[in-house]
């Protein structure tokens, strides 16, 4: 019954999406009130079938209904109901239906807010979107299927991978990364909705924005939270060891960070159309590329669940839309050329420029090196590696000189700068970079990048603090106002900029915790017995016991370690190793103490609770903390920067007109 | 702008060089450095084993891998920098052994060099395109200046008289100046 309920639901999605896409074309090129009226009914149907789809899936999976064949592959009646409900997404056909439910989500919220704006370029986009839709309703009708009918249903199933219920992370952080991937399909459209009619207005260029910007928050807040999760269950005591898996994510953010920045070019200045068309295009085939990756099982990752045919049909998936993007490309750009013209000389035009260059170099790099091994092993049959040390060593520069640049752009005014007010804006911030240099230096770094990045890091603050602070100073000044009411009027009128500041802050505390993070930390490997004792820098731990602990989805042993640091204790952590039923190797999970300064952490190499022994891994990783921190503070700058535009207000800042109506009427 | 991502890759060249060429199978496999121990050891093991691969694992290094193998590999690696062997002999060992799989940090060889030096090409096209791109602007900025010099001086006016009147009003409610005619010509 549910099988069947569940696959007429994903049929239908397919029809409504296809029959949507067909309807968005049609009306796109030859506009009539009643397509439109179709093409937004069929989204809105598309999406009601998503949605009604998950609710089976999750019903089913509630009510341990092996029947499914979803649920027979990842449920169990031993698990706690939070992993059966996450259970959606713990694996590969349910997490294509929950890519299903988010798509039909975002295409329902953007046909919506957009149905009565923007009608030359509404129905295109829509058709996109349902084409984009119907390709991942064919997934799920045909090669993913998770409503297959099991004949001889079992009365218990395995359970999800044990990596995945380990830690809550594993459960917020699917549904973010879905949320920024899909999300990406929705400027896509809007991209080739422009290109399609042939031209991109300004106006157009807001919803287009506002969507990349909503999606990027949640695309930023998944790669650290995925980062994060690693940290905390992995047991190797970082965060980011350039999985391929880890790339997928990374690569469309970085040309969606170039696309939020040349896309305000475009806005203000009318330039770099094309440019950003491309960059967003490129977006969304990198997360369908991404998607191919994690979901094919090219590269033998922990992401990477499955062999299937799922892998041949996103990569035709890939290859379509990478040819219809550049046919559109190749028939339209002419239509998007530049209207006003970039400054030439040291201004802000030109770093933003610079910055592009620099993400896309970045992207092209570490698409390079993801890549490369799969060429060389398809051409020459020969299997190499390119890992952490080679990615390491191009994204120092590169993340140093983006610092850089985010110091000395948003330091210049727009337009040509005199060398007057070059000097005045580029030398002051100098003391800040001097001050958190020297500080760094005083306590120990010696590294030159990790220095390098201190003293830009020190540049890009001040001046961010200058820019954000500016306006609050103008009012204060020319309104008379107190702090409180200038801060409260400058942030109402100048939200998006306060909001792109904040973000900027965050990106610099963020690039900063991860030099130090990476050059200053240390480590050391102890074997001890019961009773016995370890030090590493102001730590010294003690291994009072092994303990067992039975849960009823796994069993963990794990050691007791008292904790004391300069003398005083700071309690006990509990890195374990834990069995889980259905699984052969045992999943360490490691411990940390957390404080603003540093983690402690231990990660257990082998445990015997007979024997009284323990292995351990131990690290002192400084400055942690503020990776995750800073991440935060990303999100909150993306969202200060993307409520006012939402609400559909002009917010820019202009000196108010006195009265100009009076003046009319006195003459 | 280029000069500084250009000498920023210079930087990362002087402190970080790629890999120099592995070497051939040494006929006589004489350890060709200093024997080491102390806390030099465990730093040198520690950064010798980021450099290779756990066999096992799923991209992780011998370094960070906890897998037995790995702690094996790395075992290993202390024994040979103990014994005075130096870094390229160590990972051409390892690559006898297992493969260039092996090594995470690709060797200067054959089709690598592409992949070294790819990044440093795009950088420079990167750097080209954006040159071409300020120049044809400064281009179009020239021509719309000439473009300018032809156009009225902003208290000019144009030759209809309605649109001249709307103009002046504008100028006045913008520039603040009465009737909309600049306080230097009333003068």
């Amino acid at each position: 019954m549910i099988p069947i309920l569940g696959r007429t639901l994903i049929l239908l999605a397919l029809l409504t999406a296809s029959a949507g896409a067909i309807v968005g074309f049609a009306t796109g090129a030859r506009p009539t009130a009643t397509g439109w009226k179709w093409a937004r009914r069929l989204a809105y149907l598309f999406a009601a079938c998503m949605v009604l789809a998950n609710l089976v899936m999750e019903y089913a999976l509630l009510t341990h209904d092996f029947s499914v064949s979803y649920v027979a592959h990842v449920g169990s009646r031993q698990v706690p109901t939070w992993v059966s409900i996450v259970s959606l997404w713990s694996s590969l056909e349910g997490s294509i239906l929950f890519w299903g439910l988010v798509m039909g989500v975002y295409v329902a919220v953007a046909t919506r807010r957009n149905a009565d704006r923007y009608p030359e370029y509404m129905p295109y986009a829509v058709g996109v979107w349902l084409a984009c839709g119907a390709f991942f309703s064919f997934l799920l009708a045909g090669p993913a299927q998770p409503f297959a009918t099991m004949l001889n249903p079992a009365a218990d199933g395995p359970g999800p991978n044990a990596l995945l219920q380990n830690h809550y992370l594993m459960v917020i952080h699917p549904p973010f990364l879905y949320s920024g991937y899909v999300g990406m399909t929705i400027p896509f459209g809007l991209a080739c909705a422009a290109l399609l009619v042939g031209h991109l207005g300004n106006d157009f260029i807001r919803p287009l924005r506002n969507f990349l910007l909503l999606s990027w928050i949640f695309l930023t807040c998944a790669i650290v939270l995925g980062g994060w999760w690693a940290y905390e269950v992995l047991g190797w005591g970082g965060y980011w060891a350039w999985d391929p898996v880890e790339n997928a994510s990374f690569l469309p953010w970085l040309t969606a960070t170039a696309a939020l920045h040349s896309a305000l070019l475009v806005e203000r200045k009318g330039v770099l159309k094309a440019w950003t068309i491309i960059l967003v295009m490129a977006t969304y085939l990198l997360t369908i590329l991404g998607t191919f990756m994690t979901r094919s099982g090219v590269f033998n990752s922990v992401h990477s669940f499955t062999q299937s045919a799922i892998g041949p049909t996103i990569l035709v998936f890939l290859a379509a839309a990478l040819l219809f993007s550049l046919i559109l490309l190749a028939l339209r750009v002419d239509g998007l050329g530049a209207e006003g013209r970039l400054e030439t000389g040291p201004s802000r035009d030109v770093f933003f420029l610079v910055q592009n260059l620099l993400l896309v170099l970045f992207t092209f790099t570490v698409l390079l090196g993801t890549v490369f091994p799969l060429v060389v092993e398809a051409v020459k049959g020969v299997q190499m590696s390119v890992g952490r040390p080679y990615f390491d060593r191009i994204s120092v520069p590169i993340g140093v000189a983006l610092l850089f640049v985010m110091g000395v752009g948003p330091a210049l005014p727009w337009g040509r700068a005199t060398a007057q007010q070059l000097r005045s804006s580029l030398l002051p911030p100098l003391a800040g970079a001097a001050l958190l240099a020297v500080t760094g230096f005083a306590l120990g770094v010696r590294n030159p990048w990790t220095l390098l990045a201190l003293f830009f890091g020190g540049f890009t603050a001040q001046v961010t603090f200058r820019e954000m602070s500016l306006p609050v100073r103008q009012r204060m000044r020319s309104h008379g106002e107190g702090l409180v009411e200038a801060f409260r009027q400058a942030r109402s009128r100048g939200q998006r900029r306060l909001g792109a500041y904040v973000a900027h802050a965050g990106a610099v505390l963020i690039i900063t915790a991860i030099a130090v993070s990476s050059t200053m930390g240390s480590s050391k490997e102890v074997q001890l017995h019961q009773g016995e004792r370890a030090t590493l820098g102001a730590y010294e731990l003690t291994f009072v016991g092994a303990e067992q602990i039975n849960e009823p989805h796994r069993e963990s042993v794990r050691a007791h370690m008292d904790i004391r640091k300069n003398g005083g204790s700071i309690g006990a952590l509990y890195p374990s190793m834990n069995y889980y039923e259905n699984q052969r190797e045992p999943v360490g999970s490691p411990a940390v103490h957390t404080s603003l300064t540093e983690d402690l952490y231990l990660s257990v190499h082998n445990i015997d609770a007979g024997a009284g022994t323990v292995g351990l891994l131990v690290l002192v990783n400084p400055m942690i903390c503020w990776i995750w921190i800073a991440t935060a503070v990303i999100a909150l700058g993306g969202l200060l920067a993307l409520v006012p535009s939402l609400r559909g207000a002009t917010v820019t800042a202009r000196a108010p007109i006195s009265a100009p109506v009076a003046v009319e009427g006195s003459r | 702008m280029t000069w500084f991502a250009l000498a920023l890759a210079a930087l990362a060249a002087a402190t970080d060089p790629p890999p120099p060429r592995s070497t051939p199978l040494p006929g006589a496999r004489a350890p060709s450095g200093a024997p080491l121990s102390g806390p030099q050891l465990d730093a040198r093991t520690n950064a010798i084993g980021a450099l290779v691969r756990c066999p096992v694992c799923q991209g992780l290094s011998v370094t960070d891998s906890p897998a037995t193998m790995a702690r094996n590999m790395k075992a290993e690696i202390r024994e040979k920098l103990a014994a005075g062997y130096d870094q390229e002999q160590i990972l051409a060992d390892f690559e006898r052994s297992y493969g260039e799989f092996v090594r995470l940090e690709p060797p200067l060889r054959g089709v690598n060099w592409l992949i070294w030096f790819g990044p440093l090409g795009g950088l420079l096209a990167g750097g080209a395109a954006i040159a071409w791109t300020l120049k044809r602007s400064a281009r179009k900025a020239a021509g719309d200046a000439s473009a300018v010099s032809d156009l009225p001086t902003r208290d000019a006016l144009p030759a209809d008289a309605h649109l001249a009147a709307a103009v002046r009003r504008v100028r006045e409610m913008v520039y603040g100046w009465p009737d909309g005619i600049a306080p230097k010509e009333r003068s």
